[in-house]
This record gives structure tokens, sequence and C-alpha cells, in this order.
């Protein structure tokens, strides 16, 4: 599969948010993205990989909304890379301030498109997965009556599907989280989709929008 | 009766004022403060003149430091296939309880287990672990350890219960043998790590970020007198770089080999030092360390070149090529929290355990021979 069609410049949002995934061996952010929570869910999903730091890009001195983006966020470090202790990856819940956003112009003696290219897969999946919750009229009523009543306390009908989707999702964070070629991963993750008549539709109708 | 281990990290103020009427020379805030940045049970002198406040028990340790050959040529994976192989021949008569964090020496212990033991083999060898461990390393849990192991929950253990029936292989003292991750930290301050060691001033600029100057400079003064004396022994002790190794290899070995019993509320360490098998602690590893292992970092300090000899030999069985290049240092503090506080604060010599809370008295009586009063 062709994932630049789905391309994800990780521009800041309308808020301004604007952070940026580090990885401290290449010493190179390897994804910026304005949502947090994506952010740290891609962490822990290429975790199988690397230990990525979780950075606050605004926080620079010379920061400007379009000075890193996906387009180049290889291309760059942060200044202040003393004040992540990496031996203790699980200290960091928040993004680390930025101090000055620094250009690392050495030669990675790594595939950093390959690498790129698979957080921007995972991104796909991730932004997939959000999409499928809340197109599916009975994900949102599932979702707002489960704050009402719990699974045991309605009739079984109203939430297998509901558990469906759910299987669904941690079936593709499992196959995110230890895949490790590209191709491989894709298919077996539509095999996922393919389980299921609605959902395979959904992503179908996806792919041709994005073609179109 | 006399005691032969003290657990220094926690040396309460009655037990330091009883030390310092013997020896006035002892600096209990500044031995505190350099084994809170280095090492969190105790410092004891291997070899060389012994600067510190304890004694040294060889008897007690066991495995002692050899003389270097300079000739000696094992790589680290002839070492690490042979320590499985010699192990299984000489301890079948138990299962065997591997501690597994996901960390690099763990993992590397169990793959030397896949590569040199058939299934049948291997049959009856549980290994222990956690969510950590599984986070640290979570392809080889799903591809290795899953597949081929009984595996059981690390977190509410306590190996006391196990110590009649089972093996406990650990990958102590591993981290004494490449270089030293203090050595990594100072490199990134900015000490280049192939100056002699007698440049007194950066080293202990350097130490003071990281445990205060007084203690700094007794870290520093007490090192300087164990490695003066030593200035004519083949293993060559020049640089920083050997200086950050020294410290681990000499100083740290004993403690860092035995921590884990310092957390078991065990009354009797014997059963433990018989059922504890600490797969990097045999004389082939110490000779690779002082040959070989120790340069690792001077060669290359960049880092995920942290214990690159060890990776390698990982990859050589799994082909994790992520792991290989990224896969960093992480500290065992940081692989969840510490389930048990340490358990006891002295072993006797009939391998009997000590507690400050019940037995104070009985500890400052024979804490004078245990004093080291030469230094």
């Amino acid at each position: 599969m062709d994932y630049s069609q789905h391309f994800d410049f990780g521009a800041p949002n309308n808020q301004g948010q604007h952070y940026a995934l580090w990885e401290p061996v290449l010493d190179r952010f390897l994804l910026a993205l304005s949502d947090f929570q994506l952010c740290e869910t891609i962490k822990f999903l290429a975790s199988s990989r690397y230990k990525l730091f979780l950075i606050d890009l605004t926080t620079a001195e010379n920061y400007t909304p379009t000075l890193i983006d996906n387009s180049c966020c290889e291309n760059w470090a942060l200044s202040n890379r003393g004040d992540i202790s990496i031996i203790h990856p699980n200290r960091y819940t928040d993004a680390v301030p930025a101090k000055q956003l620094i250009p690392n112009c050495t030669t990675a003696d790594w595939d950093l498109v390959q690498e790129k290219t698979w957080l921007q897969s995972v991104l796909v999946w991730l932004k997939f997965i959000n999409q499928l919750k809340q197109a599916h009229p009975w994900m949102v009523y599932n979702s707002f009556i489960g704050h009402i009543y719990t699974n045991s306390e309605l009739p079984e009908s109203d939430h297998s599907w509901y558990d469906r989707m759910a299987q669904l999702e941690n079936a593709i964070l499992k196959v995110l989280y230890l895949g490790t070629d590209l191709e491989q991963t894709h298919q077996q993750i539509v095999d996922l989709l393919a389980q299921d008549q609605y959902v395979l539709d959904f992503w179908q109708r996806r792919m041709s929008y994005i073609k179109t | 009766m006399k005691i032969v281990y003290i657990n220094q990290y926690n040396i309460s103020d009655s037990v330091a004022q009883r030390i310092q009427e013997i020896d006035s020379g002892y600096d209990h805030e500044s031995m505190k403060q350099a084994m809170n940045a280095t090492l969190r049970q105790g410092f004891y002198c291997r070899k060389g003149h012994n600067s510190l406040p304890f004694v040294y028990s060889k008897e007690f340790f066991r495995t002692s430091m050899p003389d270097i050959d300079c000739n000696y040529n094992k790589s680290f994976g002839e070492i690490t296939d042979q320590r499985c192989v010699e192990l299984f021949q000489s301890h079948a008569d138990r299962p065997w309880l591997v501690t597994w964090s996901g960390g690099i020496d763990s993992t590397a212990i169990l793959v030397s287990i896949l590569k040199n033991l058939s299934p049948q083999q291997r049959a009856n060898i549980t290994v222990s672990c956690n969510k950590i461990s599984v986070y640290e390393n979570p392809r080889f849990f799903h591809e290795h350890v899953r597949p081929n192991f009984h595996v059981i929950d690390s977190t509410p253990q306590e190996f006391g219960s196990l110590l009649d029936t089972h093996y406990i292989l650990d990958g102590d003292p591993a981290d004494m043998l490449q270089g030293s991750g203090f050595a990594l930290n100072a490199k990134a301050w900015g000490l280049d790590l192939t100056q002699s060691w007698k440049q007194s001033a950066p080293l202990i600029d350097f130490l003071s970020t990281a445990m205060g100057r007084p203690a700094a400079e007794w870290i520093y003064n007490s090192m300087a007198n164990n490695l003066d004396s030593l200035c004519d022994d083949p293993l060559d002790l020049k640089t920083y770089a050997d200086w950050f190794w020294w410290i681990n290899f000499n100083w740290k070995w004993s403690a860092n080999r035995i921590h884990e019993m310092q957390r078991q509320p065990i009354p009797n360490v014997k059963p433990y030092l018989d059922s504890a098998i600490h797969w990097y602690d045999t004389v082939d590893y110490q000779q690779w360390s002082m040959t070989q292992g120790r340069y690792s970092l001077v060669r290359d300090s960049s880092l995920g070149n942290y214990k690159k000899l060890s990776k390698q030999y990982i990859y050589e069985y799994d082909k994790n090529a992520h792991y290989l290049k990224f896969k960093t240092k992480t500290d065992s503090d940081s692989r969840g929290p510490r389930s048990r506080p340490t358990a006891w604060f002295c072993v006797l010599d009939d391998y009997r355990t000590l507690t400050l809370d019940r037995d104070l008295d009985l500890i400052l009586e024979l804490l004078p021979t245990h004093i080291n009063q030469s230094y």
C-alpha cells in the first residue's frame, strides 16, 4: 500500500499545539503531530522498535509553526537533550519542553524514510480506528449508553457489535505493536477488517475517497 | 562470630556514629552521596589497597578476581554459549527459574538457553517476568519467550519459597563488565575518556554534578589510593575510562551480584547463595571484561552501542535489527516500583542476617572487626 496518499504533514492545530516524537540514538524527530493523545499512543506502539520521547515544539525559542513538519522533521533535534534521562523512559508521561530546535545535518546510518513511513502508517490506522468508532450509529449510541449501563445490565444484542469493534481495535493495535514489515503488517490488518463486512466497506469507501 | 557483609546504603545514624568512634576518618555523608549516585548497596574492594571503610570477605563472596591473562581471546558469544552448556551439566538436578527483565543481559541468557539446550532439556525452565519486561522487549517475548517457556509473574515473587526447589538465574553482575553507564554520562558531560585519571580536576568536576563536591573528592581520593597500589599491575589502569570501569569491576562487583538477595526477607542467606546463579559471575567473563569488554565504550561510546557485544549475540539469534540498533540502557528502577525494600542490614559469617530494628546491639558490638582500620 502507498501510504503517501495519507501523508499527514503534522502541522499545529487551531489551538497552536505542536508536538514531535524524538528518538535518542538517531537524535532526530521522527514524527510531528498536533494531537497529544495520538502522539502518546504512537510512542507506545513504536516502543517495540525504539524509545520515543514526546517533545513540545512550541516552547522552543526559535519555534515557528512552519519550521518543522513531517516533510523535514528527521533533520531536526532539540538542544536540551540533556534534560531527558534516557535511562528512565517511564518518567516522561508529559511532553518535554524544547528549548531550541537545532538542525541535525549528519548522515544517518539507518533508513529514516522507512521509519517515517512506518510511523505514518501507524497514524493512518489509528485515525481509521477513531473514524470507524465515530461512523457507525451503533458505536455512537453504545459509547453513550456505556456511561449509563454496564454490559451485563444490557441485553446481549445491544453490545455485541461494540464488543466486536473493541476486539478489532485491540487486534489492529497488536499487529502494529509487533509488526516489522510494512506490507505484511498492512495485509494482516486488511485481513482483520475483512472479517466484518461493514468495517471492510467502510475501509474501502475511505480508500476510494482518498484516491479521488 | 563476625560481620562479613553490610548493606552500606542503609547505614543508620547510630551505626554511623559507632563507625566514627572506631575510625575517625569515616565520612558517612560523602559515602552515602557517592553510593546514591552510583550503587545503592555498597563498595567492597576486591583488588589492590583497600581504601574503603569496610573489610572484604573472600569466603563470603566466593568468586574472587583472577589475575589478568593478557592472552585471553574467547569472545562474548563463546563464553555465553559455554556458560549454558556447563551450567546444564552441573545444575540439572533442579528446575531453573530465569528472572527476565527484558533488558540486554537477561535476554542474552535466554538466547543462550534457546541456542544451546534442546526443547526437552529446557522443559524444566520457567521464566519470571512482568509487564515492564514485556514492554522492554515485546518481540522477544512474543516470538521466543511465550512459545518456549513456562512464564510466571515476577511482581509478587519472593524467591525465598523457591530456594530449596529451584536454581534462580539472574543477569548479575553484567553491568560491571562492559564499561559503565556512568562513563557515558561523563562523556556526554564533556569528559574525554581517553585522558589520564590522574588529571583530577575534570573528573572531580564531573562527579560533583552527580554527588556534590565533598563526596566527589572522597571517591576520587579513595580510588586514587587504590589505583596507585596497582600502578605496576598488567591491568594497565590509566584513563578515565579505566577509572569508571574499575569502580564497577573492583568496588561494586560484590554487592551488585547479591543485590536481589537483600530484598529477600530470609533469616539465613546460605540457601540463597547456594541456589542463586549469577550468570555473569565467572572467571571467564571477568577475563573477557579485563581484556576486551572494558574497552567497548572507549571504542564507540555512542548511545546505541552500550553493551553492543551482548546485543550482537542476541541479534545473531533473533535478527531484530531495531533492538540491535536502538536498545539503550534502562535503569532497573524504572522497570516498575521496587516491590520490596531492603529486608535486612548485614550478614554474619554463619550466614545469619541481622536487622537494625531487632539486632542493633549485636550489630554495634560486632562492627569493629568489619571496619577497615588500615586505610
